[in-house]
């Protein structure tokens, strides 16, 4: 049983003489309803909300105890991955296509072959409808109309009916065209979000300057994945404005793949680098550690790494040392123990030490005692005041430098191939849209019959959008009959 | 100093602003044209004061003003009278004035409250699609306010009735008007709406490359769309006009204002369900 869809001039009708209506018709039916869209469309705005007033994805101690089995049962703790949103934008999309496959046939005779022969009564119906009379032959008068008509771009079509002319004409056509390019744009976005989310991955990796890594541990279940290349960070930079507003983070990085130099480039927040699909972009950055390096007496040196720990708080970033603050070298038969005391990222003194949270005068606050651990006597420690970076501290013939202080970068490791699916969905979307609501298709239907006079003309006229455009059209037939 | 000539100049519009709101409720109510022309000059004078002030504020903070709420109420409020002008021209109807002019003077003073100060600009934000971003989503909710309007004022005829001789009836533009002119003003704002979000898809995907997290102020202006896609299609095939449509505009706008306010002044604290 085919659907009839009866069609006033642009005003679709969607009719089925149901003699038996059997389970697989009724789906269809509803799938390719307009109430079935709207509804969907609503209940989807529903639950969209719902994902944004209860907390998402969060560890179980975050909700009410007594709530938390119910959210987490009804999926409402991971709303957008759910199976029943998913479920809900399947729906949505087999509704899309069931709906214009449904009217495709109809909007694809509209455009190339439009019935041109129309009752008086059909015509008398349109939109806009006006009953003119001439002098002269049939012929003369469906000349002059078709004239005016295409003085007005539009493409017209001429039959002839007996004694009397038919003419269809058309303007505007593409906008039929509007709706099936937006909804095939959102496919298009459903189609490129599905092959990212099974072909790409979201990660994310940390690189200490001077160092480097081959991969990447995933955003969802902290996996690591292997690069395939390896990517260095020569050195991190936060660009700042003199009141220490920061205005850049800059990661200086190199790509290398079979041991020699095959990317480099600064990124910053906007400004990835993308090497063979995968992208690296600039999410986070901290202190990784310090290099301190002692002198001796007898001119000897050694260094040691301390290493620092960056912690993200409401307040700022945070910065510790991880592991023992204390350290000891021996140099020249002498030894010393250094005490790192205090870390301050952005030092300038006073009262106030830090100028910022970021790091951009690291300085340690250390304490230096030669007789620990023998002598554990608080006594023996001598404090030696804050170093910043190139600074050095004398203490019994011991240079003590802060001789490095070492950033790291924190980058999102993104492969999306989906990515130009996307977009190409992106530009058919804003296509169809603007075709929709800024492409008017207009039809102009015209019976001219002999009469008493020479012609009687019945025009009529169907507008998609105000009918007020087709004034001037039928300005133009008037003058061109009169 | 530039700062404060903008706040001033924005204060000064302000007040021409609630003077042409008077103006236009004064013509609604009498229905003598007097007012209704002061009116319409009132909100031009307005309008170029305001923009005087867009001006000051673009000079004083190096970029356009697009950077927090004040700047945005700023810039929200120009375009609100902007495009009621441009609609007032079409309708050739002044009764969407008395509606429009105090709904701006609100936002206007509400825009007054919050600090003006020019913060600077965060690294992520430092790109070429804040500009397009942004100005989209202002004309987008713009329009959807002008929509509002309509809507109500469509509500308030067809309560009226029939009644040809009814308060409303003799002085609020006719049935059909209302209804097509929000149609067309929210056909716009879906556009731009549609503008927008694409635009912080794609600005997204360059900045943290994902270009889309669900996070709240993504997932509002996505349920705000969705919204005005079911009005749409309750217009173009459902031949839902009228009433129905008038109450969706108005739902509509109320997901607009979430979109624009809720979600940055109520979701940092707002998270039901948890201690």
């Amino acid at each position: 049983m085919r659907k009839k869809l009866r069609e006033y001039d642009g005003i679709e009708e969607v009719s089925s003489e149901a003699k038996e209506a059997s389970l697989l018709e009724a789906v269809w039916r509803t799938f390719s309803s307009m109430k079935t869209a709207i509804v969907l469309l609503l209940i989807l705005a529903a639950a969209s909300v719902a994902g944004t007033v209860i907390e998402q994805n969060a560890p179980a101690e975050a909700y009410d105890p007594s709530l938390h089995p119910i959210l987490k049962a009804l999926g409402l703790t991971n709303v957008y991955g759910s199976s029943w949103y998913v479920l809900l934008l399947a729906l949505i999309g087999i509704n899309l296509m069931v709906c214009s496959i449904n009217r495709f046939g109809t909007a694809w005779r509209r455009t190339f072959r439009p019935r041109v022969a129309a009752k008086p009564s059909q015509i008398a119906n349109m939109q806009r409808s006006e009953k003119l009379a001439s002098t002269g032959t049939v012929q003369e008068a469906a000349g002059k109309v078709a004239a005016a008509l295409c003085a007005g771009s539009y493409h017209v079509v001429t039959e002839q009916d007996g004694s009397e002319v038919v003419l269809y004409a058309s303007k505007g056509r593409p906008g039929i065209w509007g709706p099936y390019v937006t909804h095939l744009s959102i496919l298009v976005i459903f189609a490129g979000a599905m092959l990212g989310n099974r072909l790409g991955f979201h990660g994310h990796t940390i690189i200490a300057e001077g160092d480097y890594t081959d991969s990447y541990l995933l955003q969802d279940n902290g996996q690591k994945g292997d690069l395939g290349f390896r990517i260095a960070l020569e050195q991190f930079t936060i660009e700042h404005d003199k009141e220490r507003n920061p205005t850049g983070y800059k990661s200086d990085l190199k790509v290398f793949e079979g041991g020699r130099l095959a990317a480099r480039k600064v990124i910053d927040v906007n400004h990835p680098l993308t090497y063979k699909g995968v992208s690296f972009f600039q999410a986070d950055y901290g202190l990784s550690g310090l290099v301190m390096k002692i002198t001796g007496p007898n001119g000897d040196t050694e260094r040691f790494h301390v290493n620092v720990w960056t912690q993200d708080t409401p307040s700022g970033k945070q910065y510790c040392i991880s592991g023992d603050p204390w350290s000891e070298v021996k140099l020249g038969g002498r030894k010393l123990t250094i005490f790192v005391h205090n870390l301050a990222p952005d030092y300038i003194g006073g009262e106030q030490i830090n100028a910022s949270d970021m790091p951009l005068n690291p300085a340690i606050l250390i304490m230096a005692n030669d007789r620990f651990p023998e002598y554990k006597g608080l006594d023996a420690w001598s404090r030696l005041g804050w170093l910043p970076v190139s600074h050095s501290a004398e203490y019994k013939g011991f240079r003590i430098t802060l001789e490095k202080a070492i950033d790291y970068t924190g980058l999102e490791v993104v492969r999306n191939p989906g990515l130009p699916i996307i977009y190409s969905g992106f530009g058919l979307m804003l296509l169809g849209v603007f075709i929709s609501f800024y492409i008017s298709h207009k039809v102009v239907r015209i019976r001219v019959s002999p009469s008493k006079e020479g012609a009687a003309v019945v025009a009529g006229g169907m507008s998609r959008s105000d009918p007020s455009v087709l004034d001037k059209d039928f300005e133009r037939l008037r003058s061109a009959l009169a | 100093m530039t700062i404060e000539i903008g706040v001033t100049l924005f204060r000064i519009a302000f007040g021409i602003y609630l003077t042409a709101s008077v103006c236009y409720i004064a013509h609604l109510v009498t229905r003598r044209s007097t007012p209704g022309k002061a009116g319409t000059t009132l909100l031009a004078a307005g309008l170029l004061v305001h923009t005087a002030s867009l001006a000051a504020r673009t000079i004083a903070a190096g970029r356009p003003p697009f950077m927090n709420v004040y700047e945005f109420m700023l810039s929200f409020t120009w375009v609100l009278v902007a495009l009621y002008l441009v609609l007032e021209f079409a309708m050739k109807n002044k009764a969407l004035g008395a509606f429009n002019a105090p709904l701006t003077a609100i936002f206007a003073l509400v825009a007054l409250r919050m600090p003006s100060a020019v913060t600077g600009t965060l690294p992520a934000l430092r790109s070429a699609w804040r500009v397009p971003h942004i100005s989209t989503a202002l004309l987008a909710y713009a329009a959807f306010g002008i929509a509002f309007e309509l809507a109500i004022m469509y509500l308030i005829q067809d309560s009226a009735g029939r009644n040809k001789k009814s308060f409303w009836s003799a002085r609020l533009p006719d049935l059909k008007a209302t209804d097509h002119a929000t149609y067309r003003t929210i056909t716009f704002g879906f556009m731009m709406q549609t503008l927008a979000v694409v635009t912080g898809a794609v600005w997204a995907q360059k900045a943290w490359g994902a270009y889309w997290s669900w996070d709240p102020k993504e997932t509002w202006a996505l349920i705000t769309w969705l919204i005005y896609a079911a009005y749409l299609h309750m217009r173009n095939t459902q031949r839902w006009r009228g009433r129905k449509s008038a109450v969706m505009a108005i739902v509509g706008f109320a997901a607009t204002l979430f979109t624009l306010f809720g979600v940055s002044f109520l979701m940092r604290g707002l998270h039901s369900y948890t201690r």
